[in-house]
Formats: structure tokens, C-alpha cells, sequence
């Protein structure tokens, strides 16, 4: 074997050597909680343990056929992050792991058929208005289908029930939305970036070249705000920004953007009452523990449960007594409160750490994409990550305003992990092309 | 392009790390502090896990154990059982959903084995890291059931609201205490609200009611601490009382004509006791009247060993309000002193005056807990009888003890006399405001010569007269502890 094929290979190595250790860690952690809890969960759902690992081969093996030379740390941070997961879903109800592993299969599949059917992702970039018109025609009939069979879940018009499953379009129009976006300001980022006419000292581009992309951006935040989920507009809103900023280096449309987002948020906070009384709950949930503060007083009294090292897994006060939950949905949007719980703050530095590091890689793949497209497609698949996680976090430990959105690979839900799983794909797929390539011009 | 990504990885790891503030600021700053908050139910359900000491009565019967259950977070919990609803007045509950109330909360310390010595918190600390269970110690309580069941059975009967608490006159031992109507502390253990809405108002320790003549006896401590009366002063009784323009009258007018206060303690004549109150007490701030009621008690909290928020002082209310009035506020002396006016007690407080007298004018600190020990059989700690206040001289407690002794043989008591037993006693029959219908007491001590059990018993709302419904539940309840016909 050539010294350049073994290059090739070490990655992968490496990312075994990785992924042993997160199955280390679901080992140590599925007993944790099982011995925990012996008396009332059975050894059975352990096989929920076994079949997690063996999806997590599977994908290896996979990237070992079709990218051997992508990004090594990215797919174990992702596994990590799902095994605390899966653990702690598992501890809250061990029925709703099984559920999880059956996600997580389907979206290692999806994950498995992107490396196959894309193994370079640039070819994405032919099909950009394909995409784009796709994923707003998602959100339109989602939204369509809510009001026709009244299918609204928390308030929000997210979900369309596709027989007996609920699924979450937004979910996966969020990854064809960032595809259309790198697509279209690699296309048009020099003539944004250009200077041709001055409206208040400041240099901006002609109208006509602005107009398109300002549609699609309205087009899909209204879209999204008669979902009534102001979560994912926010993250769509931020992911866009951070890519226009990204592919012009003007630091005026971040600016701009920011300003006219406070504006939106100041009237969508006057006008949406929901959305009010998050905001009020969040700046003093104790005012109405009761009823709109009840949820994220009892996040915050479970977080601050865990102090230091946390209870330990399986002995966090989680549950009550006649089985319910203490923190209404853990499961979901609050699980990191239950692993904060139960980890404690060591435990949240790790969480906090996988993303930065999964944020620190991402971004990586990104500086090394030698055309814009990639780059852009990377670093939105992995803002998108990392905003997303902040914004939850925060919403969680009430940094920020409660956001209903799930945690990237953590939160139970069907949706989210698939997709997660088919942008994990997207970004190794462009990772793979860029670090062969730069191998080559080394080599 | 590589500037701008580098720009946005530190926007972002900023934005991380104000998560990681945020979580550090819940964690470890503001942790112990949010750990206890009222509406935070952690530290309480922690607490489940431990393995509650029992609760004893003074025989040894077991009135509080527990059951062992799964817990939904890991190991177990354990659940209060109360193997008879017979003590809830005095026990309370320990309940998951409803906190604790009565010795379940006052002895949670020792029930939870958090007030360990030295050895048996490490012990304590050690148990815990390895998984195991902790153990709390087991609380020897002097409760009788004997007595207490006596109290139950009298109240029950009546079929009406009322109290009774029994107490050692010599040591301050709390034999019986109960409140009707009652609860199954087993119900609130599950979560379930008492049948009754007022039940789990602890009448016998919070209940204010006005105490009618059975306040007679401190009125005439007053009166022969003046040095100006003896049980021999003679009261020219008209059967009326003129005191700023209003009459005050007798109950019944049979009783007219000169009477010795003795007579008139045995007859209850308010018109005497008024004129007491009246003529020791030139102005309506009286400072000397209200020495007296705080010797015995009154004004301040009785300092048993039960919650705070459970007990409730007695003494003179602010004229229309619920607040305790100060000794240099004005009240109506000549009703207080035949135990109307504004004048409201406990039946605690009831109790503690009897015990006075019966304990030659010493109040004796009143207790619930006899004796703790590990549950390995240790003694930890054992209850020594304290005084509490020094209420009058002994001679001044005698001459009222046998002045009382006159209510019960010859007087408004006679329904409480067992035979070959020395009673002192005292009816009251107090108005409440409804017409025709009266908060009827009797305080009693047995036997006199030997006082053994002081007794209150008091019974809301009824249409009789103390010596009619209050002074039978009495009777019974001292019987248990002398015995007799």
C-alpha cells in the first residue's frame, strides 16, 4: 500500500478509534441507568444499546467505501451526541429509545443512501432551483395540510401525519433551503459584494440583484411564521445571514440583517401572543409558575438539581413519583436539562464542547472547499448545527427566549434526527472532495 | 473568505459559551438557593429515600412505619403508612405531593436521621455514597392511645367540631391531642384532599375560641394574687352588672343573692367575676390582669415540639382584628375577666392552665416527644421535663385547685365526678355570636391531691352548656389515665 492510500485510510482509522470510545461511553451509560432502575426496566431494551452501535458500523463502513478521505471527527461527535441521546431518552422512557434507534436507522439509511447517490455534493448545486421551489412547496403543504386536517401541536402548524407517522417537513425543507442559498450566492456573491450605487454613504449592489434573494428570504420566514414556529424562522434567518455575510465579507448586510430581525422581533413580540408570553416568560418565569412558567421553572430547578457532577445517570429527579414527567416534553426540547441534571455542569461542558468542536470541524471542511459553493454548503449545514443548538441550550438555561426546536442528534424526534443525519452525509460528502483534493496538491 | 469563517467560529463559540454561564449560574451559583424554594419539590422527595424512623406511642404501638416502593428515579422510596387515623391531629403526615404537617414535620430532623451525632452522620454520609439506605431514627412519643382514643371517642360523638388535648401536669407530656373533624393522613400520603375541607386545621393547636367561664380560674388567680380577695369574699350578687352602660347578667338567676367568690366559681356568676376584673383594673389598660394571663401562657406561643405554623398563641385580639393585642392596649377587663370580650385561647393553652393549676402553679413545658433512638436501639436523645412558667405561688394554685374541685361535685361539672376521684374543673360556655348556640369547654385536673392529667375538651357550635357535652368527654379522657367507676 502506497504512503498516499494509507493517508487516505488513516481517517477512517482514526474515526474507528473514535467511535470505540463513544461505544465505550453507551456501554458505561445504558448500565448506569439500568442499574439504576433495575426494578423497573428489563436487560431486554439493552438491545436498543446493541443495535445503536451497530448502526453507528454501519455508517463507518459505509464512509469507509464511499469517503474514505471526509472528515474523522465529525461522524463519532455526531454519535457521541446521539448516544447521550439515546441514553437519556432511554432513562426518561426506555419505550421512546426504541423509537429513537428505529430513527436513527432510517436516517444512518438516508445518511448511507446520500453517500451513494451523492458522493460529490456539488452536483446538488444543478439542481438548486429544483430545491428551493421543493422545499417552499413542503412548507406550503404542510401548512395547507395543517389547516385542512387540523393538525396543530403546540400551538404550531409543523407537522404533516403521513398514515399513522407524524413528520416534520420544515425539518428537511431547512437543509434544500441552505443548498438553494450556497447555490445562489455563489452565483450571485460578486455582484452582491459590489458597490454600484451609494444610498447613504454606504456602497450597495443594484436593486435587481437584491430583489430575488430578499423574496425567497420573506417568502420563506412568512411561510414559516403561518407555521407559527418562530424557532426554525429564527435559525433559517440566522443561517442566511451568517451565509450572505460569508460570501460578500460585508459586514453592512449582517448589520442590517440583525437591525431589521430586532425590529421583526420587537413587533412579532407586540402582535403574536405566543410569542409574547414566551418572551414574558422567559424574563420572569416565576410570575406564572403555575401555568406559561411551569415548564421552564422546573428545567431550571432540574438543571440546578445536577450542580457540579450531576446525580448520575438514572438518579436525577426526572420523573414523579406516578411515573409523569417533571419537566413537561424532557424528552424533546428540555433533554439537555435532564442531562444537565443528571451529568451536571462537567456533563453540559461536554455537550457544549461536542458542538463547538463539531462547529470548530464543520467550519473546517468549509476553509478547505477550494469553490464557493462547498464552502458555503459547509459552513451553512454547520451554522445551521451550531445555531440551532444555541438557540435551544439558551432557551433552555433561559439565555435566550424559548425557541421550540429540537437539539441537533440529542432530542427524541423522528424528523430532526433523519435530517440531521442526511446534512452529517452532505457535509462528509463535501469533506471528502476538498481533503483529497488539497491531499493531491500536497501529495 | 477564510477571515469571515473565522469571525463566525468565534460568534459562535462566544454564543457557546454565554450557554455555558447561563448553565454554570443555574448549576453552582444559584443552586443551593433554588434547591430551596417553596415550589421546588427536590429537596422533600429526596428525603423519600430515606428510610423514616418510626413514630411510638407511649406504649410502644406503632402509629407511623413505612412501605417500601420503586422509585421512577432509582432506588427506592419509601411511603408513610398510618396504621389508624386515630393520631393525624398530633402526627400529621409526611406525603410526597402534600409536604409534612404535625410531629411528621417538628421531628423531621430526628425521623430522617439528619440531627445524627458526629459517628452517625459520617455513617450516614458513607451509606449513601455506596447506595445503600439511610435510616432515620425512631421517635418515642407520649401519646397514649388509651387517652387519646378516649378523646376521639367523646369527640366523635358529638358529632360536632371540637378538641381535646390532654397533658401530664408534672412533666409537660402531652398524653392526648386530637381535633374533630379528621383525616386519613394514608389519603394525603396519596395525594388525596380530606373528605372534609377543614380538616387538617389542627383545632387543638391553631383553633381560637373564646374560652367563657372556663377562663374563670385564671380570673380568680388574679384576684387572689391582688391580695384584696380570699375564696372567702363575699359578693353582694344582684344577678345584673352595670359596666359602662351595658348589664352584664348570669347565665341562670337562681343563684342570687350574697355568694363567697368559691360559690361563685362553682355557680360560674359572671356578675362576680366582672366586678373582679372591673375593680382590679381602674382603667381599661391593664397591665396587671395581662401579668397574670402571660404567666400562664397566654400571649406567647406554647413551645411544644410541633410546627410553628401550627401553633397559635392566645391571649387578647386588637378590638376587630385577628392580631394579638400588646399588654399596653386597652381591652374590656370586666369581660375578659369571665372570659368574654376579646379574649380568644386554644384548646392547647386550656390545657396548660389546667396543668398549671393541677402543678402547684408551674406550667411545665408541654411535649410530644418522650425519647429518640436509632433504629439500631441507641438513645440519642431523651425528653427532660422543663419548666416552662412559673404561673402563680403553690399556695395560690392549691386554694383554686380546691376551689375547682367545688365545680365538679356541687357545681356547673358535675357530669365529669368519677367516683372515688378528686376532681378540679371548671365549665364554660362561651357565646359565639350565633344565638343559641355556644363554643362549650371544660378544663379539668385528676386527681386533685395528685394531679396526674390536666385536660381541655372543646366543643364548637353546640346548643348545651359545657357541663353538658364537654365535661362527659372529659371525664372519660381522665379515666384512662386514673382510672375509677
Amino acid at each position: 500500500m502506497s504512503s498516499f492510500a494509507r493517508a487516505l485510510h488513516a481517517p477512517r482509522s482514526r474515526e474507528l478509534g473514535l467511535l470505540l470510545i463513544v461505544a465505550a461511553i453507551v456501554a458505561v451509560g445504558f448500565t448506569a441507568v439500568l442499574g439504576a432502575r433495575t426494578d423497573r426496566i428489563s436487560t431486554v431494551s439493552l438491545w436498543y444499546a446493541a443495535a445503536f452501535l451497530a448502526l453507528l458500523g454501519i455508517a463507518h463502513l459505509a464512509l469507509r467505501i464511499a469517503l474514505p478521505a471526509a472528515d474523522p471527527v465529525l461522524l463519532p461527535t455526531a454519535a457521541f451526541l446521539c448516544s447521550l441521546g439515546i441514553i437519556e431518552i432511554y432513562r426518561i422512557t426506555p419505550t421512546l429509545a426504541r423509537d429513537q434507534a428505529i430513527w436513527l436507522a432510517v436516517g444512518v439509511g438516508a445518511f448511507i443512501g446520500v453517500l451513494m447517490l451523492v458522493p460529490d455534493a456539488k452536483v446538488l448545486e444543478r439542481y438548486r432551483y429544483l430545491i428551493g421551489v421543493g422545499s417552499l412547496a413542503l412548507l406550503v403543504v404542510t401548512i395547507v395540510s395543517s389547516y385542512a386536517t387540523g393538525t396543530v401541536i403546540n400551538g404550531a402548524r409543523l407537522w404533516i401525519r403521513v398514515g399513522g407517522l407524524q413528520i416534520q417537513p420544515a425539518e428537511f425543507a431547512k437543509i434544500g433551503l441552505v443548498i438553494f442559498f450556497a447555490a445562489y450566492l455563489r452565483e450571485k456573491r460578486e455582484v452582491l459584494a459590489q458597490r454600484r450605487r451609494r444610498f447613504i454613504g454606504v456602497g450597495l449592489p443594484q436593486l435587481r440583484d437584491l430583489l430575488p434573494l430578499l423574496a425567497v428570504l420573506v417568502g420563506g420566514l412568512a411561510l414559516l411564521a403561518a407555521m407559527n414556529d418562530f424557532g426554525t424562522s429564527l435559525l433559517f434567518f440566522g443561517v442566511f445571514l451568517t451565509l450572505l455575510y460569508l460570501a460578500t465579507a460585508r459586514a453592512l448586510y449582517a448589520g442590517v440583517g440583525l437591525a431589521s430581525f430586532a425590529l421583526g422581533a420587537a413587533l412579532v413580540y407586540t402582535l403574536v401572543p405566543r410569542v409574547g408570553v414566551r418572551v414574558d416568560t422567559w424574563l420572569n418565569p416565576w410570575n406564572d409558575v403555575a401555568d406559561s412558567g411551569y415548564q421552564s421553572v422546573q428545567a431550571i430547578y432540574t438543571i440546578a438539581d445536577g450542580g457540579l457532577f450531576g446525580t448520575g445517570l438514572g438518579r436525577g429527579y426526572i420523573l414523579n413519583a406516578d411515573g409523569s414527567k417533571v419537566v413537561p416534553e424532557v424528552q424533546t426540547d428540555y433533554i439537555s436539562a435532564a442531562l444537565f441534571s443528571e451529568l451536571g455542569f462537567v456533563g453540559a461542558v461536554v455537550l457544549v464542547l461536542c458542538y463547538l468542536l463539531l462547529t470548530y470541524r464543520g467550519l473546517r471542511v468549509a476553509s478547505l472547499a477550494g469553490d464557493w459553493f462547498s464552502k458555503l454548503l459547509a459552513a451553512g449545514i454547520t451554522t445551521t448545527f451550531a445555531l440551532q443548538a444555541i438557540l435551544i441550550l439558551g432557551g433552555v438555561v433561559r439565555a435566550l427566549p424559548l425557541t421550540g426546536i429540537t437539539l441537533p442528534f440529542v432530542s427524541y424526534g423522528g424528523s430532526s434526527l433523519v435530517s440531521n443525519w442526511l446534512a452529517l452525509a452532505l457535509l462528509l460528502s463535501v469533506s471528502d472532495r476538498e481533503r483529497r483534493r488539497v491531499g493531491e496538491t500536497e501529495a | 473568505m477564510n477571515r469571515a469563517l473565522t469571525r463566525v467560529y468565534w460568534v459562535l463559540a462566544g454564543l457557546f459559551l454565554l450557554v455555558l454561564g447561563m448553565t454554570a449560574y443555574w448549576q453552582i451559583w444559584d443552586a443551593s438557593s433554588l434547591a430551596a424554594r417553596r415550589d421546588n419539590q427536590r429537596q422533600v422527595v429526596r428525603e423519600l429515600s430515606i428510610k423514616r424512623g418510626l413514630i411510638l406511642a407511649s406504649d410502644g404501638a406503632i402509629i407511623a412505619r413505612n412501605y417500601r416502593a420503586p422509585s421512577e428515579n432509582g432506588g427506592s422510596i419509601y411511603e408513610r403508612r398510618y396504621p389508624s387515623n386515630l393520631y393525624a391531629a398530633p402526627i400529621g403526615y409526611s406525603s410526597p405531593s402534600d409536604g409534612r404537617a404535625g410531629l411528621e414535620r417538628s421531628a423531621n430532623d430526628f425521623l430522617t436521621g439528619a440531627n445524627s451525632d458526629l459517628a452517625g452522620s459520617l455513617r450516614r454520609q458513607f451509606s449513601s455514597l455506596a447506595g445503600g439506605v439511610i435510616e432515620g431514627n425512631t421517635v418515642e412519643t407520649s401519646l397514649s392511645p388509651a387517652v387519646q382514643r378516649a378523646a376521639r371517642e367523646g369527640l366523635q360523638k358529638t358529632g360536632l367540631r371540637g378538641a381535646v388535648v390532654a397533658i401530664e401536669p408534672r412533666t409537660g407530656r402531652v398524653l392526648a391531642l386530637d381535633s374533630w373533624p379528621t383525616y386519613n393522613p394514608n389519603a394525603i400520603v396519596a395525594g388525596k384532599l380530606p373528605r372534609v375541607g377543614d380538616a387538617l386545621f389542627n383545632r387543638a393547636t391553631q383553633g381560637r375560641y373564646p374560652p367563657g367561664s372556663a377562663f374563670k380560674p385564671l380570673t380568680t388567680v388574679f384576684a387572689l394574687e391582688s391580695g384584696r380577695y380570699t375564696p372567702d369574699s363575699v359578693f353582694i350578687n344582684h344577678n345584673r352588672f352595670d359596666y359602662y352602660g351595658q348589664t352584664i347578667t348570669n347565665a341562670s338567676a337562681a343563684y342570687q343573692g350574697p355568694r363567697t367568690l368559691t360559690q361563685s366559681l362553682t355557680y360560674s356568676l359572671n356578675t362576680t367575676f366582672a366586678e373582679i376584673g372591673a375593680k382590679l383594673c381602674a382603667r381599661s389598660v391593664c397591665p396587671d390582669f395581662t401579668r397574670v394571663m402571660q404567666a400562664f401562657g397566654l400571649f406567647s406561643t406554647p413551645p411544644l415540639d410541633f410546627p410553628g405554623d401550627q401553633l397559635r398563641a392566645s391571649g387578647i385580639l386588637r378590638h376587630g382584628t385577628s392580631a394579638l393585642a400588646t399588654p399596653s392596649t386597652s381591652f374590656d377587663p370586666a369581660r375578659t375577666a369571665f372570659g368574654q370580650g376579646d379574649l380568644v385561647v386554644t384548646p392547647l393553652q386550656m390545657a396548660l392552665l389546667a396543668a398549671g393549676i393541677g402543678n402547684d402553679g408551674i406550667v411545665m413545658q408541654p411535649t410530644l416527644i418522650d425519647r429518640v433512638r436509632t433504629q439500631g436501639g441507641k438513645t440519642i436523645s431523651v425528653t427532660k421535663p422543663k419548666v416552662w412558667k412559673r404561673a402563680t405561688t403553690p399556695e395560690i394554685a392549691r386554694q383554686v385547685r380546691q376551689m375547682m374541685i367545688g365545680v365538679v361535685t356541687a357545681g356547673s361539672g358535675q357530669l365529669a365526678q368519677i367516683p372515688g376521684v378528686a376532681i378540679a374543673g371548671k365549665t364554660g360556655t362561651a357565646q359565639t355570636g350565633r344565638p343559641g348556640l355556644y363554643d362549650s369547654w371544660f378544663i379539668a385536673v385528676a386527681p386533685a391531691g395528685d394531679p396526674q392529667i390536666a385536660v381541655a375538651v372543646v366543643i364548637e357550635g353546640t346548643p348545651q352548656f359545657g357541663g353538658q357535652t364537654a365535661a362527659p368527654i372529659a371525664k372519660s379522657v381522665m379515666q384512662a389515665v386514673v382510672g375509677g367507676g
